[in-house]
């Protein structure tokens, strides 16, 4: 065992000392084993150079050298600052009144490109538009549907149930609207993004003009919070491109703000509720404890205001006996 | 038959309001978007606003985003911006090394001027 894993080991200590050799007398013949031969080791070497020779003749030698990460800041993208959102704090809820002009903005501008496939119109009801308004919104979108008695499809008005229409049927006409740039589906978007609201709100707001070195690809706009830098879509929000029901002035910032209350909402709707229930959990466990608190004392205020006391015997008139 | 769907359809409305439900609405209050209070709300913000907005109304609303990043530019974050200038220049000039660009140098006054504008741009956003 030890000499197949020593070879050298072994066969020096068997010539060294007397002992040794007396003790491995059955192995030690003067003859070195193979691997620990000069011969091994010449051709070893040899294997070993001759490969990589061998590998840098067919890939070349950069091959084998660390190449580039990309790592970069530019490449990571500029990390967005936390823009205070109504809807960040722990208790608080989205800005209705936001998410009502944020649809708007997504139906008005981004609609032409991005779909919201799983936002169903009734999805709105209640959130940002009532009852009627979602249905007379539906309606104006026509839907293929059947087949009917004769076995064909027809069109239809849309109905609550309709899920938002999308503005390319398929990703390859998506693409080719777009100079080879797919607009991702916003339904998720929010959620789908590192730096979340803070990204969406930051990227559509970021347009600039590239700094000094920067190369961008032909078609490509600037962007830093895009990683890369480069991004597809243009600028696209600009002052004045909505008109608001309620009045508000649609300024870049303003639309930006809403449509990323209204995808974030889109990509959490349960928020509201979330942090509701977060408030009756609080409730309840705190009612709990305060009761287990009271509970514990009640029950154990016997035990600890009793007073336990050592009444000792009178010593004996008379002494111990 | 048609009134009587109506009557069990309106059911589940009312069952909702269990006991817990009505006393977690009291202390958490909801606000239903039903059409007639839907309809309210816009009348309440429409008497509230137009005081502020009326004037900018009449033309395209300014932006007020790009004069306070400027602001911020100027006074807090006057550090990195000469840093940045300067990049932008030596890099124009050609002399810096092969394939220099400026985008760190423009992220460092980003991060500055963003954390600097975001609490003022929020606070005049509706």
């Amino acid at each position: 065992m030890l000499s197949q894993a020593f070879p050298r080991l072994v066969s020096r200590a068997a010539r060294v000392s007397p002992i040794g050799k007396a003790r491995f007398s059955s192995q030690s013949s003067p003859s070195v084993p193979f691997l620990a031969s000069k011969t091994a080791i010449g051709t070893s070497t040899l294997l070993a150079a001759g490969s990589l020779a061998w590998y840098n003749h067919l890939y070349g030698t950069s091959s084998l050298l660390p190449e580039a990460s990309a790592n970069s800041a530019a490449e990571n993208g500029m990390h967005p600052t936390t823009w205070p959102f109504e809807h960040y704090g722990p208790f608080e809820t989205f800005n209705h009144a936001s998410i009502r002009r944020g649809y708007q903005v997504y139906r008005e501008v981004c609609s032409a490109c991005h779909s919201l496939d799983r936002i169903a119109w009734r999805n709105l009801v209640g959130v940002s538009h009532t009852v009627d308004e979602a249905k007379a919104m539906a309606e104006e979108v026509e839907y293929t549907d059947g087949p009917n008695d004769e076995g064909e499809m027809f069109q239809r008005p849309g109905k609550l149930a309709d899920y938002m229409p999308a503005p390319y049927p398929n990703e390859e006409a998506a693409r080719a609207g777009n100079g080879g740039g797919l607009p991702p589906d916003l339904s998720l978007i929010v959620k789908a993004r590192h730096g979340n609201a803070d990204y969406i709100y930051s990227l559509l707001t970021g347009y600039c003009d590239p700094p000094a070195g920067v190369k961008l690809a032909e078609g490509m706009n600037y962007n830093p919070y895009f990683p890369g830098g480069g991004i597809a879509m243009a600028r696209v929000l600009f002052d004045g491109l909505v008109e608001y029901d309620d009045g508000t002035p649609a300024t870049s910032s303003q639309m930006a703000k809403d449509v990323t209350v209204f995808l974030n909402w889109a990509a959490e709707p349960e928020h509201d509720q979330r942090k509701k229930m977060g408030l009756q959990a609080l409730m309840i466990l705190s009612t709990l404890t305060a009761i287990s608190l009271y509970v514990k004392r009640f029950k154990w205020s016997y035990l600890k205001t009793r007073k336990i006391v050592y009444d000792p015997p009178k010593p004996a008139r008379h002494g111990p006996l | 038959m048609a009134i009587e769907n109506q009557q069990t359809a309106a059911a589940p409305v009312e069952e909702t309001t269990s006991l817990f439900s009505s006393l977690v609405s009291y202390f958490v209050p909801t606000a239903h978007a039903e059409a007639p209070e839907e309809s309210d709300e816009p009348a309440e913000e429409a008497s509230e606003e137009p005081a502020e907005e009326e004037e900018e109304e009449e033309e395209e609303p300014e932006d007020i985003a790009p004069a306070i990043r400027e602001e911020c530019e100027t006074k807090t974050c006057a550090d990195h911006v000469h840093h940045f200038k300067h990049c932008q220049e030596k890099v124009e000039a050609g002399k810096g090394f092969p394939g220099e660009d400026c985008v760190e140098e423009f992220f460092h006054v980003l991060h500055c001027v963003d954390a600097c504008a975001a609490p003022k741009i929020f606070k005049k956003l509706a």
